[in-house]
């Protein structure tokens, strides 16, 4: 592992990370017992604060073993669940510490953060992760100690990488209401009873669409996301829109998806490509005009419950993918 | 780090640039931003001007400032020459009110984990608690006389069960739980020495000792004692823990 590797990012533990690690530990049979559970604590909270502000997301850590004192009792046992991704373990280290040790009896962890102190107990620095993936391609068993600078330890980039790329977005999920990080609803309950002025003005305001968009066609979508598709110097404001519905008697979910200009640009670019792939990456269906439009969209497909598929926005040598499961 | 371990001001402004310019270019929700984000949280929190007071919640304040920041930096504008100044003046304007806050303690009892209800039925919160344990000044030399203190008061009544549990094993469900032609190497025997014992045997210690190949003896406590276990452990965690 090179320096530069390294997270610049200091991240503070603060009172009630330290309450709730003292509450944890207080519970337990033994002082060392105890004290494992009180740095298994404080890294978990680390790595939550450190995904916080990185990525935005908003962890429920009563969804680990970590934070069930029975769980604690019976394993050494730090995770942190992100949904849609998968569970990491959180390896708290000690300031001096050379090299660390992979839990022997941990299960699906997609990798591990390792967390190292200071002395104080008031911050913690990130040194970088340990891909489960590139665990079993070295062919290292669980339980050998691996050296703090070995190459099997990565930048703790690699997990915000695998975060995004593991990200699939459920649409069951999304037809029950709960939508996926970054997704915000088309159109508002409230705003379905509002005349079409206001509605169109309720649409307009938090979208900034251009003034050429007709409001009625985007009525029927579900779900909308803003894209930043960053093209060489230019930045370019998208907004993926992705409408669902079920209709009676058949279990399949018909999906639209569409690219519409955003971000008060009136047209998207000449030569903007949507695609859609299958899971395996096989193209199924492509997009794309040479002139500018003010969308572009791939016709409503049906799918069986559990597919997988990939939506990909293309623009010369840059791309934007989005992966759902039907 | 302190403030004289940062590179001259024109360098910082110039970091402070760049890094700012990354994280606006980069598609929102991608992994591009998140890095960005990083890398610009890493120069942020260094720079002197940040607001600071001594109080025990401030890194409470500071922590919800940085979520803030890392959700608004779109809406940040630059008003003046001085990148730094203007971002140091966006902070502090956020992180003032979260320092009033904390000064008026309200933020503690916001908390999800219901640390300031009363423990072991003395009237006193886990917040005092730990204030009078000393455990916000705790550090690695005192952490083991802190969690001493704390766990003379507390009745364990979760870990004391499992232990008494995997002692008795009261339908034989360890003992009768191991590898084919190898009942030595049971569940409960494991358990004991996995989970109970302080400090735990190494599972290649195990394998050594009762001769059994390393894999194997993994892959029984992963798949059949662990979950006994678990299932257990959860069972006596959704019993009320206190009496009241």
């Amino acid at each position: 592992m090179h320096d530069c590797y390294r997270s610049d990012l200091k991240i503070d533990l603060d009172r009630i990370a330290h309450a709730t690690a003292a509450k944890f530990a207080a519970e337990q049979r033994s002082i060392s017992k105890g004290r494992s559970v009180y740095l298994n604590t404080l890294a978990v909270c680390a790595v939550r604060q450190y995904l916080s502000v990185t990525c935005q997301l908003d962890l429920d850590l009563n969804c680990g073993d970590s934070w069930q004192i029975g769980m604690q009792s019976i394993m050494n046992v730090a995770d942190l669940v992100i949904p849609n991704v998968g569970k990491i373990e959180c390896l708290p280290v000690l300031p001096t510490a050379t090299e660390i040790t992979i839990p022997a009896a941990l299960e699906d962890r997609i990798g591990y953060v390792i967390v190292q102190f200071s002395e104080q107990l008031t911050s913690v620095e990130l040194l970088g992760f340990i891909d489960s993936a590139q665990l079993r391609l070295h062919q290292q068993s669980a339980g050998a100690a691996i050296a703090l600078n070995s190459v099997e330890i990565q930048s703790i980039d690699r997990l915000l990488d695998l975060i995004y790329d593991n990200q699939v977005y459920n649409l069951q999920e999304f037809l029950a209401g709960i939508l996926g990080t970054g997704w915000e609803p088309i159109l508002q309950q409230r705003s379905a009873q509002i005349d079409a002025t206001e509605r169109e003005f309720a649409l307009r305001n938090p979208l900034n669409l251009a003034n050429n968009t007709n409001y009625d066609s985007i009525r029927d979508f579900t779900a909308s996301k803003m894209i930043n598709l960053r093209a060489n110097i230019a930045t370019i404001p998208l907004l993926m829109m992705i409408g669902l519905s079920v209709e009676p008697d058949d279990s399949r979910v018909k999906v639209r998806i569409r690219i519409h200009a955003a971000g008060g640009v009136p047209m998207l670019p000449p030569h903007l490509k949507l695609t859609l792939q299958a899971e395996n990456g096989q193209f199924l269906s492509e997009i794309q005009y040479p002139e500018a439009m003010n969308f572009i969209q791939i016709q409503s497909f049906k799918l069986h419950p559990g597919t997988q598929f990939k939506i990909r926005v293309t623009l010369d040598n840059s791309s934007f993918t989005e992966s759902f499961i039907a | 780090m302190n403030s004289s371990d940062l590179p001259p001001p024109c360098e910082v402004e110039s970091q402070l640039r760049q890094k700012l310019a990354a994280v606006w270019a980069a598609p929102l929700q991608s992994a591009q931003r998140a890095k960005a984000m990083s890398r610009l949280l890493g120069v942020v929190q260094q720079l002197p001007g940040i607001g600071r007071v001594n109080h025990q919640d401030y890194l409470l304040a500071l922590n919800q400032t940085w979520e803030w920041m890392s959700r608004n930096i779109d809406e940040f504008q630059a008003s003046t020459d001085s990148l730094e100044r203007d971002l140091v003046k966006w902070i502090n304007g956020y992180l003032y009110w979260r320092i009033r806050d904390i000064y008026q303690s309200t933020t503690a009892k916001q908390q999800p984990m219901s640390l300031d209800e009363e423990v072991f039925d003395r009237g006193e919160t886990y917040l005092d608690l730990l204030s009078e344990a000393g455990a916000i000044g705790v550090n690695l030399y005192t952490l083991d006389a802190q969690i001493a203190v704390l766990q003379q008061q507390a009745d364990r009544k979760i870990a004391t069960q499992i232990e008494a549990w995997i002692e008795l094993d009261p339908e034989r469900q360890l003992q009768n739980c191991h590898p084919r032609s190898r009942s030595d190497c049971h569940c409960q025997i494991l358990s004991y020495r996995i989970a109970i014992k302080d400090p735990p045997d190494s599972f290649t210690q195990i394998a050594t000792e009762l001769d059994i190949p390393y894999q194997t003896l993994v892959s029984h406590w992963k798949r059949s004692c662990l979950p006994i276990l678990q299932a257990q452990a959860r069972n006596f965690g959704y019993e009320p823990v206190k009496d009241s």
